[in-house]
């Protein structure tokens, strides 16, 4: 394949040379996005796996020691976040996230490619906005001292995993965007 | 801010509806006895310039997001707890310290909100907000289902809910473990036993109705609550200097507060007899054991004033002059 | 232009994105905050897109969806599935289309430690479906039983789909879970009787299987039923009997599951780890949804849409029942065509409110709600439960497939109309607790 594209450069005109050149890009950048991704997805496997514990500990704790593990409740609830933001990108990969394809299936293959592209692009925009506002957010309960209410423990911190999380999300989009756009202007 | 200058004619001639938002249900004692009497008032101060309406049950946030929301500006305004923002109004928390809560509720809004009033250090923590009044809820009680408090022995190892980090470190003091939950989850987690109460306001028992599951009131004064009803500065600038006045000279402030603090006090009152009816047992514990309840959350004093002190304030200044409106 | 009709256009536009295969939670997510810059300003919306997402996600409420959704994947991923439909199977296998109605019961225990109605299905066809094949049952049979039994996972509980429901309405997920029990154990025995009275009249569907189990191989068999019961009466019973929350009866069941399947020598390392991962996934798909629906509902709460409905549809002068007929077709002609949860997310909002006001349970109406979403994974265009099916047998056309879940439609139909007529089968159960 890559061959084939190879040949027609010496004889054809300099757009493929260009989409050859995205391809030796995009390749390497798509492996990135999804080195980081599954790693950020190992960590929840491993976060879940603790909470389930957590749990059981807190309630255990209650009825048999009338001891219940301090911040549970809120260290649940912020390990959830952690969770969903460090696999949104993983789920993306593996496209679990629910698209309705119906309509689409009856298109031309390149008109859903242009379509994916562009749909795509817009969602990159959407998350790049969104990490941008998790950080703002962060932000402010920075500078607001916020607190969670147990432990004391500053949630800020929490919210800068969570752009880690949606900045990897993110660049799923743009891998996707400009995979489909290779595949509109490939012959 | 987006629309300046060419809006100012129109304000005159226009009228701007507010959007006022709270996490509670629409027929809450702070809807419909503060808030709404507020929005009419407004409506007949500014002849329908100015309107604010009124969305409950968290349509544009829940608890723990209300005071960003205002400040970003989904909602203009909205009313929300202290508590659920641990850690961003540390000075004005004063009046959340164990056994700061001789008064009822109006008196321990106007206390609040003349405490506001007082303070440069207060006011500070509100600079990024138009603060329209804060108010505080009639003194909290310790509310348990099986269990009765009737001495201090009885308090240690309970399991009770806690409106504020103040109110957990008293929790603390006496032996027991503070579980901050936000007030919409207390009623399954009394009944699942995750909790043995809670240091609750009376009215709490109506707001969340709670009758049915609480068996035991331990009256006391423990501690209060306070609340804030805020607007969104940028908001706040669209109303045109006049009526910014009339607002802020008929209502906004003490007026407010005491309103909202009466609310509670009515809520309270309606609570006490339907919990009473219900077979619910008050307890008023004797002068000796509430003297162990207070020594022991001498501590959470202290540690405010150091923290203070940390932060570069006189809290020992602001603490004296709140009991000194208390007492008053 | 008035908020209304922003708010129509925020609809239309939504419709459009998630046709043209953008993901559901995110086109949520982006009409969100179109639509709530529009009504508020831009820097309001962008604030949004961030406080929002943290929000959703962080909340202990919540954590129950991961924990319930682990706990039927260490179940299914170690191969309990099988041993499981081999049991229901020795005990009435030997009846009259036996294979297809052991599917259902097997369905109807499997969904009460599975949240999801895909996994229900997917685990079922890939057991099922072979082994009713061998005994030259009907393809089209046998799989409208694995279509029918599969729709289980969702009414019996663990639920995903009820507790999304309460997540969306602030309905107590604990009662919405138990008021699912007493309809499903009905369902399944509907779904058993329609299998009989379809082999009554056609008998060449599914041939009589000749062997019998013996007592004893009956007995054995019951080994790999326990498991489940156990798990269910532990996680779901101590929901109902007031011992734990529903987030809390989630952990103690995720570790029980895994304790038990650890114990009985049946979990891998390999398969703790795609247990984990399959449940994260499935989570995450959730609440993209969840994260989108939250600033999609703000927006729709500042278009004043539902106040506007609920307001107008409460001063009409019709039976509140007319008005639920409506809202049904419209459910209905909303299943073909879209999946389950952006169903909800998209009408939670508006409906919701109004069949409160015109004096529905709303608790009852989640169980409707779950009614009318599984005869939507049935119907074609996009019917997900058959195609999850038609993934598994490949000989067969699609439009077979469709063509033999009709009975099961019309099962499903029929007792949605009991349902209302009678909604004592909903709310008795759950009025029981504590
Ligand atoms: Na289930
Ligand atoms: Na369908």
């Amino acid at each position: 394949m890559e061959q084939e594209v190879r040949k027609d450069v010496s004889l054809r005109a300099s757009a493929l040379d260009e989409v050859s050149f995205l391809e030796k890009v995009i390749h390497p950048f798509e492996k990135v996005v999804s080195t980081l991704n599954n790693v950020l997805h190992k960590v929840s496997s491993i976060i879940l796996f603790l909470l389930m514990f957590l749990t059981t500990a807190d309630v255990f704790g209650r009825y048999f020691f009338n001891k219940p593990i301090t911040g549970t409740y809120e260290l649940t609830g912020l390990a959830l976040a952690i969770i969903i933001f460090f696999s949104l990108g993983s789920a993306q990969l593996k496209k679990d996230h629910i698209e309705i394809d119906f309509l689409t299936n009856m298109m031309p293959a390149k008109v859903q490619h242009a379509l994916y592209a562009l749909t795509s692009l817009i969602l990159f925009i959407l998350m790049s906005l969104t990490s941008w506002q998790l950080f703002e957010y962060t932000k402010r309960i920075y500078f607001g001292n916020e607190l969670s209410g147990d432990l004391g423990l500053p949630l800020y911190l929490f919210v800068t995993l969570a752009i880690v999380g949606a900045v990897c999300f993110t660049l799923t989009y743009l891998v996707d965007s400009l995979k489909s756009f290779l595949k509109v202007v490939k012959k | 801010s987006k629309s300046s200058g060419g809006d100012e004619a129109a304000s005159d001639t226009k009228s701007i509806t507010f959007k006022m938002g709270h996490m509670n249900s629409p027929d809450h004692v702070q809807d419909s006895k503060a808030m709404k009497p507020f929005s009419e008032e407004v409506e007949k101060l500014t002849d329908g310039r100015v309107k604010f309406q009124i969305y409950p049950g968290g349509a544009l946030g829940g608890p723990k997001d209300t005071l960003d929301n205002i400040t970003t500006g989904i909602m203009d305004a909205g009313w929300g707890l202290h508590g659920y923002n641990a850690g961003k109004f540390p000075t004005h928390s004063v009046l959340q310290l164990p056994f700061l809560a001789n008064g009822t509720g109006e008196e321990l809004s106007a206390v609040a909100q003349k405490l506001y009033d007082t303070f440069p250090e207060i006011q500070k923590e509100y600079d990024d907000l138009k603060l329209l009044w804060v108010h505080a809820a009639d003194p909290y009680a310790i509310i348990t289902k099986g269990k009765a408090v009737r001495s201090f022995e009885d308090v240690k190892g309970l399991k009770l809910r806690t409106p504020s980090v103040e109110a957990g470190e008293m929790i603390k003091s006496w032996g027991a473990t503070p579980v901050s939950l936000p007030a919409p989850e207390i009623y399954d987690a009394l009944q699942k036993g995750v909790i043995d109460g809670g240091v609750l306001p009376v009215a709490a028992i109506k707001d969340f109705n709670l009758t049915d599951l609480v068996d035991y009131v331990t009256l006391g004064n423990f501690n209060t609550s306070i609340f804030y009803v805020a607007m969104n500065k940028d908001s706040w600038n669209k109303i045109s200097p006049e009526d910014q006045k009339l607002i802020e000279e008929e209502l906004l402030g003490e007026p407010m507060a005491k309103m909202a603090g009466a609310a509670f006090d009515y809520q309270k009152g309606l609570a006490e007899t339907e919990a009473k009816d219900a077979g619910v047992e008050f307890i008023s514990l004797e002068e000796s054991e509430l003297q162990k309840f207070k020594d022991n959350s001498e501590d959470v004093k202290e540690k405010w004033l150091s923290d203070m002190k940390s932060k570069g304030v006189d809290g020992q200044k602001i603490y004296d002059e709140t009991v000194k409106l208390i007492e008053e | 232009m008035s908020p209304e009709m922003i708010g129509v256009l925020g609809i239309v536009l939504l419709l459009v994105l998630i046709l043209l295969r953008v993901s559901v939670g995110l086109s949520l997510f982006l009409v969100g905050f179109l639509g709530v810059s529009w009504l508020s300003d831009w820097q309001v919306g962008l604030s949004q897109l961030g406080s929002s997402a943290f929000g959703t996600s962080n909340n202990y409420g919540l954590s129950v969806i991961p924990l319930f959704i682990l706990m039927g994947m260490f179940m299914s991923n170690t191969g309990l599935g099988k041993d499981l439909f081999n049991a229901v199977d020795k005990w009435i296998g030997h009846f009259r289309g036996g294979l297809a109605i052991a599917t259902v019961g097997a369905a109807s225990i499997f969904a009460a430690i599975s949240g999801s109605s895909n996994a229900t299905t997917a685990t079922l066809a890939k057991i099922t479906i072979p082994e009713m094949k061998e005994y030259n049952y009907r393809t089209t049979f046998s799989t409208a039983a694995v279509a029918a039994g599969g729709t289980l996972g969702i009414l019996i509980p663990p639920s995903v789909i009820l507790i999304l429901y309460g997540a969306l309405t602030s309905e107590p997920i604990g009662p919405l879970l138990i008021g699912g029990l007493v309809p499903g154990i009905i369902m399944t025995l509907l779904f058993m009787l329609m299998i009989n009275i379809q082999v009554r009249l056609d008998p060449s569907i599914a041939p009589t299987k000749v062997e019998k189990a013996t007592i004893e191989e009956k007995f054995s068999s019951l080994k790999s039923v326990w498991p489940f019961l156990l798990i269910f009466a532990i996680s779901i019973g101590g929901i109902y009997f007031g011992v734990f929350t529903p987030s809390e009866a989630g952990g103690i069941g995720a570790i029980g599951a895994f304790f038990l399947t650890l114990l009985t020598k049946r979990l891998s390392f390999k398969g703790l780890i795609s247990s984990l991962d399959e449940s994260i996934r499935l989570t995450v798909m959730l609440f993209l949804i969840l994260i989108g629906a939250s600033l999609f509902g703000k927006f729709l709460a500042l278009s004043q849409i539902p106040m506007y409905l609920t307001t107008t549809v409460g001063s009409l002068d019709v039976s509140p029942y007319l008005i639920m007929a409506m809202i049904l077709v419209v459910y209905f002609i909303l299943g073909m065509f879209l999946e389950g949860i952006a169903i909800m997310v998209l009408t939670l909002p508006i409906v919701y409110p109004l069949i409160t006001q015109l004096g529905f349970d709303g608790l009852w109406f989640g169980i409707i709600i779950v009614m009318v979403l599984n005869i939507g994974v049935l119907t074609p265009p996009l019917g997900l439960s058959v195609y999850i099916i038609s993934g598994v047998v490949k000989d067969v056309p699609i439009q077979q497939i469709f063509k033999g879940v009709i009975p099961a439609i019309v099962t499903m139909v029929a007792f949605t109309i009991v349902l209302i007529i009678f909604p004592e089968i909903v709310t008795y159960l759950p009025g029981l607790i504590e």
